[in-house]
Protein backbone atom coordinates (compact mmCIF):
# COMPACT_ATOMS: atom_id res chain seq x y z
CA UNK A 1 0.00 0.00 0.00
CA UNK A 2 1.26 3.90 -0.86
CA UNK A 3 2.43 5.82 1.42
CA UNK A 4 -0.23 8.35 0.83
CA UNK A 5 -3.25 5.82 0.57
CA UNK A 6 -2.11 5.26 4.73
CA UNK A 7 -2.06 9.13 5.35
CA UNK A 8 -5.25 9.63 3.71
CA UNK A 9 -6.75 6.83 5.83
CA UNK A 10 -5.49 8.10 9.23
CA UNK A 11 -6.62 11.28 8.30
CA UNK A 12 -9.93 10.63 7.90
CA UNK A 13 -9.91 8.58 10.57
CA UNK A 14 -8.93 11.47 13.04
CA UNK A 15 -10.93 14.04 11.42
CA UNK A 16 -14.17 11.37 11.99
CA UNK A 17 -12.99 10.88 15.35
CA UNK A 18 -12.59 14.01 16.37
CA UNK A 19 -16.10 14.85 14.82
CA UNK A 20 -17.61 12.78 16.99
CA UNK A 21 -16.64 14.77 19.78
CA UNK A 22 -15.13 18.05 19.58
CA UNK A 23 -15.39 18.99 22.69
CA UNK A 24 -12.53 16.59 23.92
CA UNK A 25 -10.31 18.29 21.29
CA UNK A 26 -11.10 22.15 21.59
CA UNK A 27 -12.32 24.41 24.54
CA UNK A 28 -14.06 26.96 22.75
CA UNK A 29 -17.60 26.38 21.26
CA UNK A 30 -17.93 27.33 17.79
CA UNK A 31 -20.39 29.73 18.22
CA UNK A 32 -18.57 31.47 21.07
CA UNK A 33 -18.66 35.27 19.95
CA UNK A 34 -16.05 37.59 21.83
CA UNK A 35 -15.19 41.02 20.08
CA UNK A 36 -11.94 42.09 21.76
CA UNK A 37 -10.33 38.24 20.18
CA UNK A 38 -11.67 39.64 16.52
CA UNK A 39 -9.24 38.80 13.95
CA UNK A 40 -6.33 37.77 16.10
CA UNK A 41 -3.67 35.94 13.61
CA UNK A 42 -2.49 32.35 14.92
CA UNK A 43 -0.93 31.91 18.18
CA UNK A 44 -0.88 29.38 21.12
CA UNK A 45 -4.30 30.69 22.42
CA UNK A 46 -6.31 30.88 19.35
CA UNK A 47 -4.24 27.73 17.02
CA UNK A 48 -5.53 29.28 13.72
CA UNK A 49 -6.33 32.58 14.97
CA UNK A 50 -9.97 33.85 15.36
CA UNK A 51 -13.02 35.40 12.64
CA UNK A 52 -14.15 38.51 12.03
CA UNK A 53 -16.65 38.41 15.15
CA UNK A 54 -14.05 36.91 17.13
CA UNK A 55 -14.70 33.01 17.41
CA UNK A 56 -12.31 30.38 17.60
CA UNK A 57 -11.06 29.27 13.84
CA UNK A 58 -10.02 25.59 14.95
CA UNK A 59 -12.61 25.13 16.86
CA UNK A 60 -15.16 25.94 13.95
CA UNK A 61 -13.04 23.76 11.83
CA UNK A 62 -12.99 20.95 14.08
CA UNK A 63 -16.76 21.47 14.46
CA UNK A 64 -17.03 21.95 10.13
CA UNK A 65 -15.67 18.43 10.11
CA UNK A 66 -18.74 17.22 11.83
CA UNK A 67 -21.38 18.52 9.67
CA UNK A 68 -19.00 17.73 6.60
CA UNK A 69 -19.20 14.28 7.70
CA UNK A 70 -22.38 14.31 8.71
CA UNK A 71 -24.29 15.09 5.63
CA UNK A 72 -21.66 13.33 3.11
CA UNK A 73 -22.63 9.65 5.20
CA UNK A 74 -26.50 10.81 5.57
CA UNK A 75 -26.26 11.53 1.44
CA UNK A 76 -24.37 8.80 0.58
CA UNK A 77 -26.62 6.47 2.87
CA UNK A 78 -29.89 7.98 0.82
CA UNK A 79 -28.02 7.18 -2.50
CA UNK A 80 -26.78 4.07 -1.82
CA UNK A 81 -30.32 3.01 -0.57
CA UNK A 82 -31.90 4.41 -3.77
CA UNK A 83 -28.80 3.23 -6.64
CA UNK A 84 -28.77 -0.67 -5.16
CA UNK A 85 -32.74 -0.78 -5.40
CA UNK A 86 -32.90 0.57 -8.47
CA UNK A 87 -29.53 -1.03 -9.92
CA UNK A 88 -30.83 -4.65 -8.86
CA UNK A 89 -33.87 -4.35 -10.21
CA UNK A 90 -33.30 -3.21 -13.35
CA UNK A 91 -30.08 -4.83 -14.01
CA UNK A 92 -32.31 -8.32 -12.64
CA UNK A 93 -35.10 -7.50 -14.94
CA UNK A 94 -32.89 -6.72 -17.93
CA UNK A 95 -34.72 -5.88 -21.39
CA UNK A 96 -38.13 -6.09 -19.22
CA UNK A 97 -40.47 -3.20 -19.30
CA UNK A 98 -39.15 -2.50 -15.40
CA UNK A 99 -35.49 -2.27 -16.66
CA UNK A 100 -36.58 0.25 -19.61
CA UNK A 101 -38.40 2.35 -17.22
CA UNK A 102 -35.16 1.92 -14.22
CA UNK A 103 -32.82 2.76 -17.36
CA UNK A 104 -34.81 6.06 -18.66
CA UNK A 105 -35.77 7.57 -14.83
CA UNK A 106 -31.58 7.12 -14.61
CA UNK A 107 -30.65 8.78 -18.46
CA UNK A 108 -33.66 11.73 -17.22
CA UNK A 109 -30.85 12.23 -13.74
CA UNK A 110 -28.02 12.13 -16.15
CA UNK A 111 -29.18 14.67 -18.20
CA UNK A 112 -29.37 17.27 -15.82
CA UNK A 113 -26.40 18.68 -14.91
CA UNK A 114 -25.77 17.58 -11.35
CA UNK A 115 -24.96 20.60 -9.11
CA UNK A 116 -27.48 22.74 -10.62
CA UNK A 117 -29.88 19.93 -10.19
CA UNK A 118 -28.49 19.79 -6.06
CA UNK A 119 -28.99 23.59 -6.07
CA UNK A 120 -32.64 23.56 -7.35
CA UNK A 121 -33.74 20.95 -4.98
CA UNK A 122 -32.27 22.89 -1.89
CA UNK A 123 -33.34 25.79 -2.77
CA UNK A 124 -36.83 24.31 -3.38
CA UNK A 125 -36.34 22.45 0.18
CA UNK A 126 -34.80 25.12 2.48
CA UNK A 127 -31.78 25.34 4.29
CA UNK A 128 -30.78 22.75 6.76
CA UNK A 129 -28.88 19.64 7.22
CA UNK A 130 -31.26 17.40 6.56
CA UNK A 131 -32.75 18.51 3.55
CA UNK A 132 -28.94 19.39 2.37
CA UNK A 133 -28.69 14.99 3.06
CA UNK A 134 -32.32 14.50 0.69
CA UNK A 135 -31.33 16.78 -1.96
CA UNK A 136 -27.91 15.34 -2.63
CA UNK A 137 -29.15 11.94 -1.60
CA UNK A 138 -31.83 12.35 -4.54
CA UNK A 139 -29.42 13.22 -7.15
CA UNK A 140 -26.36 11.07 -6.39
CA UNK A 141 -27.73 7.43 -6.82
CA UNK A 142 -27.64 7.48 -10.56
CA UNK A 143 -23.88 6.36 -10.56
CA UNK A 144 -24.27 3.64 -8.07
CA UNK A 145 -27.28 2.33 -9.71
CA UNK A 146 -25.45 2.05 -13.11
CA UNK A 147 -22.71 0.05 -11.76
CA UNK A 148 -24.98 -2.19 -9.31
CA UNK A 149 -26.78 -2.72 -12.70
CA UNK A 150 -24.36 -4.14 -15.31
CA UNK A 151 -22.68 -5.91 -12.24
CA UNK A 152 -26.18 -7.87 -11.67
CA UNK A 153 -26.70 -8.49 -15.75
CA UNK A 154 -23.33 -10.19 -15.71
CA UNK A 155 -24.13 -12.03 -12.68
CA UNK A 156 -27.78 -13.01 -13.91
CA UNK A 157 -26.36 -15.07 -16.60
CA UNK A 158 -23.71 -17.17 -14.02
CA UNK A 159 -24.40 -20.94 -13.19
CA UNK A 160 -25.22 -20.64 -9.78
CA UNK A 161 -27.84 -18.30 -10.28
CA UNK A 162 -29.46 -20.81 -13.05
CA UNK A 163 -29.10 -23.60 -11.06
CA UNK A 164 -30.83 -21.80 -8.12
CA UNK A 165 -33.48 -20.89 -10.96
CA UNK A 166 -33.90 -24.30 -11.59
CA UNK A 167 -34.33 -25.25 -8.21
CA UNK A 168 -37.61 -23.13 -7.54
CA UNK A 169 -36.64 -20.64 -5.65
CA UNK A 170 -38.65 -17.45 -6.01
CA UNK A 171 -37.04 -14.39 -7.97
CA UNK A 172 -37.04 -12.50 -4.60
CA UNK A 173 -34.86 -14.72 -2.78
CA UNK A 174 -32.23 -15.09 -5.80
CA UNK A 175 -32.30 -11.66 -6.05
CA UNK A 176 -30.89 -10.59 -2.56
CA UNK A 177 -29.43 -13.64 -0.82
CA UNK A 178 -27.49 -14.97 -4.06
CA UNK A 179 -26.75 -12.25 -6.86
CA UNK A 180 -26.82 -8.95 -4.11
CA UNK A 181 -24.07 -10.39 -1.64
CA UNK A 182 -21.63 -10.76 -4.72
CA UNK A 183 -22.64 -7.76 -6.44
CA UNK A 184 -22.64 -5.39 -2.95
CA UNK A 185 -18.42 -4.60 -2.87
CA UNK A 186 -18.43 -2.91 -6.74
CA UNK A 187 -21.60 -0.65 -5.65
CA UNK A 188 -19.83 -0.28 -2.06
CA UNK A 189 -16.58 1.26 -3.87
CA UNK A 190 -18.44 3.61 -5.80
CA UNK A 191 -19.92 4.90 -3.13
CA UNK A 192 -16.84 5.49 -1.16
CA UNK A 193 -15.26 6.80 -4.60
CA UNK A 194 -18.25 9.08 -4.42
CA UNK A 195 -17.45 10.87 -0.73
CA UNK A 196 -15.24 13.45 -1.51
CA UNK A 197 -17.47 14.73 -4.43
CA UNK A 198 -20.50 15.08 -1.58
CA UNK A 199 -18.13 16.86 0.65
CA UNK A 200 -17.38 19.25 -2.18
CA UNK A 201 -20.60 20.03 -3.01
CA UNK A 202 -22.00 20.64 0.58
CA UNK A 203 -19.20 23.22 1.38
CA UNK A 204 -19.92 24.75 -2.15
CA UNK A 205 -23.89 25.01 -1.42
CA UNK A 206 -22.48 26.79 2.02
CA UNK A 207 -20.54 28.45 0.10
CA UNK A 208 -22.78 30.06 -2.10
CA UNK A 209 -25.11 30.34 1.49
CA UNK A 210 -27.51 27.39 0.99
CA UNK A 211 -26.09 25.07 2.66
CA UNK A 212 -25.86 24.65 6.11
CA UNK A 213 -27.66 26.92 8.08
CA UNK A 214 -25.68 29.50 10.73
CA UNK A 215 -24.65 29.43 13.52
CA UNK A 216 -23.45 26.27 12.71
CA UNK A 217 -19.80 26.23 11.32
CA UNK A 218 -19.06 24.72 8.09
CA UNK A 219 -16.21 24.40 5.95
CA UNK A 220 -17.98 26.38 2.36
CA UNK A 221 -19.52 29.13 4.77
CA UNK A 222 -16.00 29.77 6.66
CA UNK A 223 -14.22 30.00 2.88
CA UNK A 224 -17.51 32.52 2.11
CA UNK A 225 -16.91 34.73 5.06
CA UNK A 226 -12.77 34.59 4.66
CA UNK A 227 -12.85 35.55 1.38
CA UNK A 228 -13.91 39.20 2.27
CA UNK A 229 -10.95 39.28 4.59
CA UNK A 230 -7.91 37.23 2.85
CA UNK A 231 -5.57 40.39 2.38
CA UNK A 232 -5.95 40.89 6.74
CA UNK A 233 -6.88 37.54 7.82
CA UNK A 234 -5.63 34.83 5.45
CA UNK A 235 -6.25 31.99 8.30
CA UNK A 236 -10.46 32.91 8.19
CA UNK A 237 -10.29 31.04 4.87
CA UNK A 238 -7.46 29.26 3.98
CA UNK A 239 -7.11 27.06 7.04
CA UNK A 240 -10.86 25.52 6.44
CA UNK A 241 -10.04 25.63 2.73
CA UNK A 242 -6.52 23.46 3.47
CA UNK A 243 -9.04 20.82 5.64
CA UNK A 244 -11.68 21.02 2.77
CA UNK A 245 -9.22 19.86 -0.13
CA UNK A 246 -7.48 17.66 2.42
CA UNK A 247 -10.63 15.56 3.09
CA UNK A 248 -11.65 15.48 -0.79
CA UNK A 249 -8.18 14.32 -1.51
CA UNK A 250 -8.22 11.70 1.07
CA UNK A 251 -10.89 10.19 0.59
CA UNK A 252 -10.59 10.30 -3.62
CA UNK A 253 -7.09 8.52 -2.70
CA UNK A 254 -8.63 5.79 -0.88
CA UNK A 255 -11.62 5.46 -3.46
CA UNK A 256 -8.82 4.94 -6.23
CA UNK A 257 -6.69 2.49 -3.76
CA UNK A 258 -9.87 0.56 -3.09
CA UNK A 259 -10.61 0.79 -7.14
CA UNK A 260 -7.28 -0.23 -8.50
CA UNK A 261 -7.36 -3.36 -6.22
CA UNK A 262 -10.86 -4.22 -7.14
CA UNK A 263 -10.18 -4.48 -10.65
CA UNK A 264 -6.99 -6.33 -10.56
CA UNK A 265 -8.44 -9.18 -8.33
CA UNK A 266 -11.34 -9.12 -11.15
CA UNK B 1 -26.79 5.18 -39.53
CA UNK B 2 -30.16 6.71 -39.76
CA UNK B 3 -32.06 4.33 -37.65
CA UNK B 4 -29.06 4.88 -34.45
CA UNK B 5 -29.76 9.09 -35.46
CA UNK B 6 -33.43 8.28 -34.78
CA UNK B 7 -32.90 5.90 -32.07
CA UNK B 8 -30.50 8.92 -30.26
CA UNK B 9 -32.91 11.93 -31.19
CA UNK B 10 -36.19 10.19 -29.50
CA UNK B 11 -34.52 9.66 -26.71
CA UNK B 12 -32.95 12.95 -26.78
CA UNK B 13 -36.33 14.34 -26.82
CA UNK B 14 -37.89 12.05 -23.80
CA UNK B 15 -34.84 12.88 -21.55
CA UNK B 16 -35.87 16.70 -22.10
CA UNK B 17 -39.34 15.65 -21.78
CA UNK B 18 -38.96 14.05 -18.22
CA UNK B 19 -36.52 16.81 -17.79
CA UNK B 20 -39.72 19.28 -17.97
CA UNK B 21 -41.42 17.45 -16.24
CA UNK B 22 -38.92 17.42 -13.47
CA UNK B 23 -38.81 21.54 -13.65
CA UNK B 24 -42.45 21.44 -13.20
CA UNK B 25 -42.51 19.85 -10.28
CA UNK B 26 -39.81 21.65 -8.83
CA UNK B 27 -41.43 24.78 -9.43
CA UNK B 28 -44.95 23.14 -8.19
CA UNK B 29 -42.35 22.28 -4.67
CA UNK B 30 -41.10 26.03 -5.01
CA UNK B 31 -42.38 28.03 -1.27
CA UNK B 32 -43.83 30.50 -3.53
CA UNK B 33 -47.26 31.51 -4.89
CA UNK B 34 -46.76 33.01 -8.17
CA UNK B 35 -49.71 35.22 -8.42
CA UNK B 36 -48.94 36.41 -4.85
CA UNK B 37 -45.27 36.94 -6.53
CA UNK B 38 -46.37 39.09 -9.38
CA UNK B 39 -48.76 41.33 -7.52
CA UNK B 40 -46.78 41.54 -4.08
CA UNK B 41 -48.11 41.34 -0.78
CA UNK B 42 -50.07 44.05 -0.27
CA UNK B 43 -52.43 43.06 -3.80
CA UNK B 44 -56.39 42.28 -2.74
CA UNK B 45 -57.81 38.99 -3.44
CA UNK B 46 -59.76 39.71 -6.06
CA UNK B 47 -56.66 41.00 -8.30
CA UNK B 48 -54.89 37.12 -7.45
CA UNK B 49 -57.96 35.38 -8.27
CA UNK B 50 -57.79 36.94 -11.27
CA UNK B 51 -53.89 36.48 -12.08
CA UNK B 52 -54.60 32.75 -10.69
CA UNK B 53 -57.06 32.56 -13.35
CA UNK B 54 -55.13 34.03 -16.10
CA UNK B 55 -52.00 31.79 -15.53
CA UNK B 56 -54.13 29.10 -15.12
CA UNK B 57 -53.21 27.60 -11.66
CA UNK B 58 -56.45 27.28 -10.58
CA UNK B 59 -56.71 24.37 -13.13
CA UNK B 60 -55.87 20.35 -12.06
CA UNK B 61 -51.79 20.01 -11.85
CA UNK B 62 -51.95 17.73 -15.32
CA UNK B 63 -53.65 20.85 -17.24
CA UNK B 64 -51.10 23.05 -15.53
CA UNK B 65 -48.09 20.91 -16.77
CA UNK B 66 -49.62 20.96 -20.36
CA UNK B 67 -49.91 24.57 -20.14
CA UNK B 68 -46.02 24.67 -19.24
CA UNK B 69 -45.49 22.46 -22.25
CA UNK B 70 -46.67 24.36 -24.57
CA UNK B 71 -45.49 27.80 -23.01
CA UNK B 72 -41.73 25.91 -23.50
CA UNK B 73 -42.58 24.65 -26.99
CA UNK B 74 -43.37 28.67 -27.97
CA UNK B 75 -39.66 29.91 -26.07
CA UNK B 76 -41.69 31.67 -23.35
CA UNK B 77 -40.07 31.06 -20.08
CA UNK B 78 -42.24 33.68 -18.19
CA UNK B 79 -40.88 36.79 -16.41
CA UNK B 80 -38.61 37.59 -14.09
CA UNK B 81 -40.63 38.75 -10.13
CA UNK B 82 -37.77 41.10 -9.64
CA UNK B 83 -37.25 42.96 -12.52
CA UNK B 84 -39.75 42.03 -14.79
CA UNK B 85 -37.92 41.01 -17.41
CA UNK B 86 -38.57 38.66 -20.62
CA UNK B 87 -36.75 35.72 -18.50
CA UNK B 88 -35.45 34.39 -22.26
CA UNK B 89 -33.81 37.24 -23.36
CA UNK B 90 -32.32 37.93 -19.94
CA UNK B 91 -30.74 34.37 -20.35
CA UNK B 92 -29.56 34.93 -24.25
CA UNK B 93 -27.99 38.50 -23.05
CA UNK B 94 -25.97 36.61 -20.32
CA UNK B 95 -25.13 33.38 -22.45
CA UNK B 96 -22.63 34.96 -24.28
CA UNK B 97 -20.12 35.71 -21.40
CA UNK B 98 -20.59 31.71 -19.91
CA UNK B 99 -20.07 30.48 -23.59
CA UNK B 100 -17.10 32.87 -23.90
CA UNK B 101 -15.60 31.74 -20.63
CA UNK B 102 -16.57 27.94 -21.16
CA UNK B 103 -14.85 27.46 -24.79
CA UNK B 104 -11.55 29.65 -23.09
CA UNK B 105 -11.33 27.46 -20.31
CA UNK B 106 -11.92 24.17 -22.28
CA UNK B 107 -9.34 24.75 -25.17
CA UNK B 108 -6.48 25.94 -23.15
CA UNK B 109 -7.75 22.49 -20.62
CA UNK B 110 -7.70 20.58 -24.28
CA UNK B 111 -4.43 21.51 -25.61
CA UNK B 112 -2.40 21.66 -22.18
CA UNK B 113 -3.92 18.46 -21.11
CA UNK B 114 -3.45 16.27 -24.21
CA UNK B 115 0.14 17.88 -24.73
CA UNK B 116 1.01 17.07 -21.39
CA UNK B 117 -0.28 13.54 -21.20
CA UNK B 118 1.33 12.51 -24.29
CA UNK B 119 4.58 14.30 -23.55
CA UNK B 120 4.42 12.08 -20.16
CA UNK B 121 3.87 8.66 -22.13
CA UNK B 122 7.10 10.40 -24.43
CA UNK B 123 9.30 10.52 -21.65
CA UNK B 124 8.70 7.03 -20.94
CA UNK B 125 9.89 7.70 -17.32
CA UNK B 126 7.86 5.93 -14.33
CA UNK B 127 8.67 9.20 -12.33
CA UNK B 128 6.70 12.00 -14.56
CA UNK B 129 3.90 9.58 -15.21
CA UNK B 130 3.26 9.38 -11.96
CA UNK B 131 3.94 13.04 -10.48
CA UNK B 132 1.36 13.15 -13.05
CA UNK B 133 -1.23 11.23 -12.05
CA UNK B 134 -0.80 12.39 -8.24
CA UNK B 135 -0.80 16.02 -9.69
CA UNK B 136 -3.76 15.26 -11.59
CA UNK B 137 -5.78 13.61 -8.41
CA UNK B 138 -4.53 16.42 -6.42
CA UNK B 139 -5.89 18.84 -9.16
CA UNK B 140 -9.29 17.44 -9.40
CA UNK B 141 -9.48 17.39 -5.06
CA UNK B 142 -9.29 21.18 -4.89
CA UNK B 143 -12.90 22.51 -5.12
CA UNK B 144 -13.42 25.09 -7.59
CA UNK B 145 -14.44 27.90 -5.21
CA UNK B 146 -11.46 27.72 -3.10
CA UNK B 147 -9.31 27.38 -6.34
CA UNK B 148 -11.11 30.74 -7.04
CA UNK B 149 -9.73 32.06 -3.90
CA UNK B 150 -6.22 31.51 -4.56
CA UNK B 151 -5.99 32.21 -7.87
CA UNK B 152 -7.27 35.71 -7.49
CA UNK B 153 -5.16 35.97 -3.96
CA UNK B 154 -1.90 34.99 -5.86
CA UNK B 155 -2.29 36.25 -9.14
CA UNK B 156 -4.83 38.63 -8.70
CA UNK B 157 -4.02 40.79 -5.22
CA UNK B 158 -1.08 39.28 -4.20
CA UNK B 159 1.44 39.69 -7.42
CA UNK B 160 -1.16 42.05 -9.16
CA UNK B 161 -0.70 40.45 -12.46
CA UNK B 162 -4.29 40.46 -13.66
CA UNK B 163 -7.79 41.90 -12.88
CA UNK B 164 -9.68 39.56 -10.39
CA UNK B 165 -12.82 40.82 -11.85
CA UNK B 166 -14.46 42.47 -14.34
CA UNK B 167 -15.98 42.15 -17.79
CA UNK B 168 -15.57 43.95 -21.67
CA UNK B 169 -16.86 42.44 -24.34
CA UNK B 170 -14.80 41.98 -27.71
CA UNK B 171 -10.34 41.58 -27.77
CA UNK B 172 -10.32 44.36 -25.34
CA UNK B 173 -11.60 42.02 -22.72
CA UNK B 174 -8.88 39.06 -22.72
CA UNK B 175 -6.93 40.26 -19.46
CA UNK B 176 -10.30 39.48 -17.86
CA UNK B 177 -11.24 36.09 -18.94
CA UNK B 178 -7.65 34.30 -18.10
CA UNK B 179 -8.13 34.09 -14.22
CA UNK B 180 -11.57 32.83 -14.73
CA UNK B 181 -10.75 30.54 -17.13
CA UNK B 182 -7.98 29.37 -15.70
CA UNK B 183 -9.73 28.28 -12.80
CA UNK B 184 -12.69 26.77 -14.69
CA UNK B 185 -10.29 24.45 -16.69
CA UNK B 186 -7.80 23.12 -14.12
CA UNK B 187 -10.57 20.32 -13.32
CA UNK B 188 -10.80 19.24 -17.20
CA UNK B 189 -7.16 19.63 -17.72
CA UNK B 190 -6.44 17.17 -15.29
CA UNK B 191 -9.11 14.55 -16.20
CA UNK B 192 -7.81 15.34 -19.90
CA UNK B 193 -4.22 14.80 -19.30
CA UNK B 194 -4.85 11.35 -17.07
CA UNK B 195 -6.77 9.88 -19.65
CA UNK B 196 -4.61 10.97 -22.14
CA UNK B 197 -1.40 9.38 -20.48
CA UNK B 198 -3.67 6.49 -19.20
CA UNK B 199 -4.53 5.59 -22.60
CA UNK B 200 -1.74 5.78 -24.61
CA UNK B 201 0.21 3.85 -21.89
CA UNK B 202 -1.80 0.55 -22.77
CA UNK B 203 -1.60 1.83 -26.56
CA UNK B 204 1.99 1.73 -26.26
CA UNK B 205 1.88 -1.87 -25.20
CA UNK B 206 -0.28 -3.02 -28.47
CA UNK B 207 1.64 -4.81 -31.12
CA UNK B 208 1.24 -2.52 -34.03
CA UNK B 209 2.98 0.06 -31.70
CA UNK B 210 6.02 -2.54 -30.82
CA UNK B 211 5.88 -3.95 -34.90
CA UNK B 212 6.57 0.02 -35.61
CA UNK B 213 8.91 0.22 -33.18
CA UNK B 214 11.07 -2.79 -34.56
CA UNK B 215 10.73 -1.27 -38.26
CA UNK B 216 13.12 1.65 -36.18
CA UNK B 217 10.23 5.10 -35.76
CA UNK B 218 11.25 7.43 -33.75
CA UNK B 219 9.08 7.39 -30.49
CA UNK B 220 7.71 10.61 -30.68
CA UNK B 221 5.78 9.73 -34.24
CA UNK B 222 4.99 7.09 -32.66
CA UNK B 223 2.94 8.36 -29.67
CA UNK B 224 1.85 11.47 -32.11
CA UNK B 225 1.14 9.99 -35.43
CA UNK B 226 0.30 6.98 -34.57
CA UNK B 227 -0.81 5.92 -30.75
CA UNK B 228 -2.46 9.36 -30.19
CA UNK B 229 -5.47 8.92 -32.49
CA UNK B 230 -6.41 6.01 -31.04
CA UNK B 231 -6.25 6.97 -27.91
CA UNK B 232 -9.02 10.19 -28.60
CA UNK B 233 -11.85 8.26 -28.25
CA UNK B 234 -12.45 8.13 -24.49
CA UNK B 235 -10.35 11.48 -24.17
CA UNK B 236 -13.36 12.99 -26.41
CA UNK B 237 -15.85 11.85 -24.47
CA UNK B 238 -14.58 13.82 -21.46
CA UNK B 239 -13.94 16.83 -23.26
CA UNK B 240 -17.82 16.76 -24.39
CA UNK B 241 -19.09 15.92 -20.90
CA UNK B 242 -16.63 19.08 -19.75
CA UNK B 243 -18.55 21.00 -22.05
CA UNK B 244 -21.37 20.78 -21.25
CA UNK B 245 -21.03 21.06 -17.67
CA UNK B 246 -19.21 24.44 -18.19
CA UNK B 247 -21.55 25.62 -20.58
CA UNK B 248 -24.95 24.92 -18.40
CA UNK B 249 -23.31 26.85 -15.88
CA UNK B 250 -20.04 27.69 -14.16
CA UNK B 251 -21.66 28.90 -10.71
CA UNK B 252 -18.58 29.42 -8.76
CA UNK B 253 -16.49 30.72 -10.76
CA UNK B 254 -18.94 33.15 -12.34
CA UNK B 255 -20.04 34.24 -8.67
CA UNK B 256 -16.07 34.69 -7.79
CA UNK B 257 -14.63 36.33 -10.28
CA UNK B 258 -18.30 37.90 -11.07
CA UNK B 259 -18.38 37.18 -14.66
CA UNK B 260 -21.87 38.25 -15.73
CA UNK B 261 -22.96 34.82 -17.46
CA UNK B 262 -26.08 32.63 -16.69
CA UNK B 263 -24.13 30.61 -13.71
CA UNK B 264 -23.91 34.59 -12.06
CA UNK B 265 -27.48 35.45 -13.12
CA UNK B 266 -28.95 31.53 -11.86
CA UNK B 267 -26.81 32.43 -8.32
CA UNK B 268 -28.32 35.99 -7.91
CA UNK B 269 -32.18 34.18 -8.63
CA UNK B 270 -31.60 31.50 -6.18
CA UNK B 271 -30.44 34.05 -3.25
CA UNK B 272 -33.28 36.22 -4.05
CA UNK B 273 -36.14 34.05 -5.08
CA UNK B 274 -36.58 34.78 -8.08
CA UNK B 275 -38.09 31.04 -9.63
CA UNK B 276 -39.54 31.64 -13.27
CA UNK B 277 -35.45 32.86 -13.46
CA UNK B 278 -34.74 29.61 -11.68
CA UNK B 279 -36.60 27.39 -13.72
CA UNK B 280 -36.10 29.24 -17.00
CA UNK B 281 -32.17 28.48 -16.36
CA UNK B 282 -32.56 24.71 -15.36
CA UNK B 283 -34.86 24.43 -18.70
CA UNK B 284 -32.28 25.84 -20.79
CA UNK B 285 -29.32 24.70 -18.83
CA UNK B 286 -30.77 20.80 -19.05
CA UNK B 287 -31.33 21.52 -22.77
CA UNK B 288 -27.84 22.82 -23.59
CA UNK B 289 -26.56 19.82 -21.43
CA UNK B 290 -29.03 16.92 -23.23
CA UNK B 291 -27.77 18.59 -26.82
CA UNK B 292 -23.95 18.72 -26.09
CA UNK B 293 -24.19 15.18 -25.09
CA UNK B 294 -25.93 14.38 -27.64
CA UNK B 295 -23.58 15.71 -30.47
CA UNK B 296 -20.75 14.14 -28.20
CA UNK B 297 -22.46 10.63 -28.92
CA UNK B 298 -22.63 11.16 -32.46
CA UNK B 299 -18.82 12.36 -33.20
CA UNK B 300 -17.66 8.73 -31.51
CA UNK B 301 -18.63 6.86 -35.01
CA UNK B 302 -16.78 9.94 -37.29
CA UNK B 303 -13.73 9.04 -35.55
CA UNK B 304 -13.47 5.90 -34.29
CA UNK B 305 -14.04 3.27 -37.13
CA UNK B 306 -14.66 0.86 -34.99
CA UNK B 307 -18.07 1.97 -34.02
CA UNK B 308 -18.88 3.11 -37.08
CA UNK B 309 -18.70 -0.64 -38.68
CA UNK B 310 -20.81 -2.34 -35.07
CA UNK B 311 -23.57 0.17 -36.24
Amino acid sequence: MRIFTIVAIVFIAILAMVSFSPFQVTGYAPDNISLPDTLSSPSPRHLFGSDNVGRDVFARVIYGARASFLIAFGAQIISFAIGISVGVFSGYYNNHWVDRVCSFIMASFHGFPFLLFVIAITAALGPGIYKIMTAIGIVNWVGIAGVTRSEVISHSEKEYVITARSFGYSNFSILFWHILPNVITSSLIVLIQGFGDVVAVEAGLSFLGLGVPPPTASWGKMIFTGKDYITTAWWMSVLPGIFLVMTILSFNIIGEELMKRWTRRK
Amino acid sequence: MIKYLFNKLLFTLGVLLSVSLITFILSFVLPSDPARALLGIQADESAIEGIRKELKLDKPLPVQYWEFLKRLSRGDLGRSYITNRDVKSLIAERFAATFKLAIFAITVATILGISVGSFAVYTNSTAVYKSLTSLSVIFASIPVFFLGLLVSLFIGSYLKLLPISGYEPGLKGIKYIILPGITLGIYPFALISRLTASRLLEIMESDYVKAHFAMGIKRWKIVLILALRNAMNPVITVIGNSVAILLSGAFFVEYIFSWPGIGLLWVDSVLRYDFPVITGIVMFSAMVFVVVSMVVDLLHPIIDPRIRALQ
